[in-house]
């Protein structure tokens, strides 16, 4: 493990994010409201929305993972890491039980998938990840890749992620700093929304019906 | 006869309350997938005493380690901070729950499933207390309606 990859989150990632938040305050408070977004995904839906590209991640089966996968299908993507015991197995839930009311609510769910981005790919192997997400539902996916792909898929949505290292000497022990929203990637592989914690399962059924009802095509 | 009885149940009664110098209720442990190195532990625990105590560490037999974490997230970016001690007021409780102060028990010794019980040891200066914690279902449900 290098010291390098296990750095605080990097200045350039922490850079974006600044960029991205004075984009979306002007967009909140200048541009949106000529929009006429419906209230119930007007802070969550992104109307100019942006092409998500040059992913190359591994999936839970080691296949690979590009933009395409995100095409044809609405896609949840949050970010974590297996070791994490109380924030991620927590939104798993929450999506589980989004899952389970999805069909109800329009019978969304076989153009839906949720994708679990592993920002620990140095403890999360694709076989670990593959039993971790099937545990909470068998058609979650997880993805993962090296550090360079990961910040080109990070910096993209805006999230962030970064290490701390432990107290002991193991090289294993440190803990994960990660963006604890959900992303919305649209059929097109457009970054399209954010859903931000704290997650109500009965609110994310709602909104996500609401962006399907809204958006076009 | 009466007037040795007294030292007596004075001193039985003073074990009681050491022993009851921490109690915990709502305590479980979220079943949690099999390849998973850590789990979380969720409890309130409440000081019976008349001053405030000072939680220092605490050891389970069935895990490596455990560590007390607070989940704090800032800017929506999650974030575990250890905490090495957490202060108990006197009669007040403290609760280790979702998204806040938690257990983070790490490399459990054998495979944990619902129903399961895990004995942690509670250690203050004065004292260490035993309590059980119960493996359930992983569910949104904090399960603190359970009795």
């Amino acid at each position: 493990m290098n010291t390098e990859s296990k750095s605080k989150i990097p200045l350039f990632a922490i850079i974006a994010v600044i960029v991205l938040s004075i984009a979306a305050a002007v967009w909140i408070l200048v541009i949106k409201p000529n929009q006429g977004l419906p209230k119930s995904i007007e802070n969550t839906y992104i109307p100019e929305g942006r092409p998500v590209v040059g992913i190359r991640m591994v999936d839970q089966n080691n296949q690979p993972f590009t933009e395409e996968q995100f095409k044809g299908k609405w896609s949840f993507l949050f970010f974590g890491f297996t070791n994490c015991p109380d924030v991620c197995p927590t939104t798993l839930l929450v999506m589980k039980s989004v899952w389970a009311k999805l069909p109800e609510a329009a019978k969304l769910a076989p153009e839906t998938q949720l994708i679990l981005v592993s920002v620990d790919p140095d403890r999360d192997t694709p076989a670990i990840l593959k039993d971790y997400v099937h545990y909470y539902h068998p058609d979650f996916l997880a993805i993962t890749g090296e550090h360079k792909y990961l910040d080109i898929l990070t910096v993209q949505v805006g999230a962030l992620y970064g290490y701390e290292d432990g107290e002991t000497d193991n090289e294993n022990d440190y803990s994960v700093t990660h963006s604890a929203q959900m992303i919305l990637i649209d059929p097109q592989g457009y970054f399209r929304g954010v859903f931000s914690p704290p997650f109500q399962v009965d609110d994310i059924v709602k909104t996500f019906t609401a962006i399907r009802d809204y958006h076009p095509g | 006869m009466k007037i040795f009885l007294i030292p007596v149940l004075l001193m039985l009664s003073f074990n009681i309350h050491a022993a009851d110098l921490l109690s915990a209720s709502n305590a479980w442990i979220p079943e949690a997938p099999p390849v998973a190195r850590v789990m979380a532990g969720y409890l309130e625990l409440k000081n019976n005493s008349e001053r405030s105590i000072e939680l220092k560490s605490i050891t389970a037999k069935d895990f490596e380690r455990v560590e007390m974490h607070e989940t704090i997230s800032k800017d929506g970016v999650a974030k575990m901070i250890k905490q090495t001690s957490i202060k108990i007021p006197a009669q007040g409780r403290v609760s280790f729950k979702r998204g806040g102060l938690h257990l983070m028990l790490m490399d459990p010794k054998r495979k944990l499933k619902r129903g399961d019980s895990v004995t942690l040891i509670l250690k203050t200066d004065e004292t260490n207390t035993e309590i059980n914690l119960i493996v359930k279902e992983a569910t949104l449900d904090d399960h603190s309606a359970h009795h």
